[in-house]
């Protein structure tokens, strides 16, 4: 469970976020939308504690980022490319996390099996540092990565954009089976607003900072979000 | 064109973070390179003198001829690590107006007047000058006469060596097999001059001394520098596509079996990254040639006389010795991992942990770097015991002082791209300046005091306890090192955002 209370951040003087109060219950898959310059990376950011808030807590499972970082062990994203690390091939990327994680080799490897379709054979075994493979498998590796060690919440921003339409479809199945199989809470940024209506079952739409819509996802969703965003 | 280019540079300069204390670096520097400059010159124009006293009967030149061939082989190194082709510049220029054949005249002219091309100007017009004014006495030899026209041959012949160098490194860069010919004939080289068969170097000094009583052989030089130029305009301009001499290298995977750090958990983890990072990237890798080099900084200092008596001097070369890992790259923590530190930030792994990994490196370097200075035995016990104390210093103090200035310094590092010439600097702040202070001159004021009081050998103890002394207090001194970091966190990661 993530609270959010009074959470403002501006740079200087300009308020780019201010979010009063909002709940994101466990093991939901709460969607976020909005156009560039809304807010999305920044609120992702706050949460990971990676900018800090001018005002407000966050508090993830009751722990206040900026406080105390043991929410870090159950947590984990995907942000951008900041998050991988180029000069490792993609094993040793996540033989990383999975050290950081407490997940022995022996276990990754079993474990890993269930994304073999996602990578398509052109992730593992490549004999390729992950600064040389193409933008979606970079990505690829990333999303990857942060699903190691069954995190209680995943954060993810933008994570189908840069890839192909069939991995796209295979993300959003990874998704879905992986929040119903591990209770995981995933925090998704999208601008494809019929990929994140699909897998998420509260979509929130920002605009300039501020909260616009709260909505359950229902058939209407996707139509309403369309009807907003058209000019 | 040109303008507009010169605009964009004074814009990307400006505009940078820190732009304040950048400028202020930028003016140091520019002292720096003036001083160095000029010392360089002034110790071209005294060196006739010097090799005049100690070797009378021989012109210096042909002295000085003599060892050029190890001047071109070291310089030839130094370009292969530093100098590389400017891919993304003629990348962008490939689908302008612009013909190849102008794109690629331009990249080579650039490079024909880039300041690695310069040392003939600094290091040999000034002694070419001070030799021709400079009658010297070794009338009996062939140089009596010493000739204007046949020492201006020698210097454009110098020039032009330089200039062959610098076009057969960019293709060496991009044609290993070049490269590993040429590694060959060095090593075979060295081993027939090391048993006498063929001495190359004394040939190669012959052969410039040729040059200067007949200058007419200038134009085999001037030869071999149109065929370089020539050979490097066919193939880049064959090469000028994206998938060749413009594609990044195919990288061979290296350093993969390092599973034996595993037993060390997350810290073994670290480590383990930190070991590919330095061999996968092209800047570390400079790095570590450059913190190699300062295992001879002492050679500067022990050998001649005058500094035998000079106790902190030698203090001071001696924590060069141990030291050039910390120096050199300890420097750029937390730099080095710029590229994903928001990664690192939310992974569940303490700075504390983070921070002793980096210790562990540097411990680990310098004591690599005291058993490599046992050659320093050569000059006495003395100055090998100022050498180990000076190392208990480094891994005692001189990590955690490292770490320290580390975080102050807020510049992004890129890993995988070579530093052009001074650009190291660029990921340098004034901070880093200021902490050179403590890292230097305290082991040289724990020494001076040492001795001041009691004696010499007191004072090298007391370098050598106070690393111990820092060990000692491991536990207090990283809590407060880690909380310094932890408060400049969010800086931090805006500074490397901001230019990644």
């Amino acid at each position: 469970m993530i609270e959010i209370k009074d959470l403002s951040k501006s740079y200087s003087g300009k308020t780019v976020l201010n979010v009063p109060s909002l709940e994101i219950v466990k093991g939901s898959c709460f969607g976020l939308v909005g156009n560039n310059g809304a807010g999305k990376t920044t609120l992702f950011s706050l949460l990971l504690d990676l900018v800090e808030p001018s005002s407000g807590v966050i508090l993830n499972q009751k722990i206040e980022v900026s406080k105390d970082e043991s929410w870090k062990a159950k947590t984990s994203a995907f942000i951008d490319s900041s998050f991988i690390i180029g000069y490792l091939t993609p094993e040793e990327y996540f033989e990383f996390i999975a050290e950081l994680r407490g997940i022995n080799n022996k276990t990754l490897k079993d474990w890993l099996e269930q994304f073999s379709s996602f990578f398509k054979d052109e992730v593992l075994d490549q004999k390729k540092y992950i600064r040389d493979l193409s933008k979606g498998n970079q990505k690829k590796v990333g999303i990857t990565a942060s699903f190691i060690g069954f995190p209680e919440t995943i954060i993810l921003d933008e994570p189908f954009s840069n890839l192909d339409p069939s991995s796209q479809i295979l993300l959003k199945k990874l998704i879905q089976d992986f929040s119903k199989e591990n209770q995981t809470t995933f925090l998704i940024s999208s601008h494809d607003l019929s990929h994140v209506t699909e897998v998420c079952s509260r979509i929130v739409l920002l605009e300039k900072g501020e909260v616009i819509k709260d909505i359950e996802t229902n058939k209407e969703t996707l139509k309403e979000l369309e009807s907003y965003f058209t000019l | 064109m040109t303008t507009k280019f010169l605009d964009l540079k004074w814009k990307q300069f400006s505009r940078a973070p820190q732009f304040g204390a950048k400028l202020g670096v930028k003016v140091f520097i520019g002292f720096l390179i003036i001083y160095f400059s000029l010392a360089a010159i002034f110790l071209s124009g005294i060196s006739v003198f010097l090799i005049e006293k100690e070797f009378p009967d021989q012109s210096p030149l042909s002295i000085v001829n003599s060892y050029l061939l190890y001047y071109f082989i070291f310089g030839f190194i130094f370009r292969y690590f530093f100098q590389s082709l400017p891919s993304t510049e003629i990348q962008q220029l490939l689908i302008t107006p612009i013909t190849k054949k102008n794109i690629i005249l331009n990249t080579i002219l650039k490079s024909t007047f880039s300041i690695y091309n310069s040392s003939p100007i600094f290091y040999f017009l000034p002694f070419a000058i001070v030799f021709i004014f400079s009658g010297g006495p070794g009338d009996e030899v062939e140089f009596s006469r010493r000739s204007i026209s046949g020492i201006f041959a020698w210097w454009v012949c110098l020039q032009m060596i330089t200039w062959i160098l610098n076009n057969l490194v960019f293709l060496v860069n991009k044609n290993s097999s070049i490269l590993k010919t040429i590694i060959a004939a060095v090593f075979l080289l060295f081993g027939l001059q090391k048993f006498n068969y063929f001495d190359i170097f004394t040939l190669f000094g012959f052969a410039l001394d040729k040059i200067y009583s007949d200058p007419i052989y200038l134009f085999i030089v001037f030869f071999s520098l149109a065929a370089s130029y020539l050979l490097l305009f066919n193939f880049l301009i064959k090469e000028c596509y994206l998938d060749k001499a413009l594609s990044k290298d195919k990288e061979k995977i290296i350093g993969q079996n390092l599973s034996y750090l595993n037993r060390f958990g997350t810290l073994g983890a670290l480590i383990k990254n930190d070991i590919r990072l330095i061999i996968r990237n092209a800047r570390a890798k400079q790095v570590m040639l450059m913190s190699f080099l300062f295992l001879f900084y002492g050679v500067i200092f022990f050998t001649p006389d005058i500094y035998k008596e000079s106790g902190p001097l030698l203090v001071f070369a001696s924590i060069f010795i141990t030291g050039g890992f910390m120096m050199t790259f300890g420097q750029y923590v937390p730099s080095w991992d710029s590229e994903y530190y928001s990664l690192l930030m939310v992974q569940n792994l303490s700075y504390k942990k983070y921070l002793e990994s980096k210790l562990v490196l540097m411990i680990a370097a310098t004591v690599i770097a005291s058993f490599l200075s046992l050659p320093y035995l050569y000059y006495g016990i003395k100055i090998y015991s100022m050498i180990i104390a000076g190392a208990f210093f480094n891994l005692g103090l001189g990590g955690y002082i490292t770490l320290i200035s580390g975080v102050l310094n807020k510049s992004p590092l890129k890993l995988n791209i070579k530093a052009k010439a001074f650009e190291n600097t660029q990921a340098y702040s004034i901070t880093q300046f200021l902490f050179v202070l403590p890292k230097m001159g305290l082991p040289v004021l724990i020494y001076w005091l040492g001795q001041l009081y009691f004696s010499e050998e007191i004072g090298i103890l007391l370098m050598g306890i106070s690393g111990i002394f820092g060990i000692a207090l491991h536990g207090i001194i990283i809590n407060q090192i880690e909380s310094v970091y932890k408060k400049h966190k969010y800086r931090t990661l805006e500074a490397y955002k901001t230019n990644n």
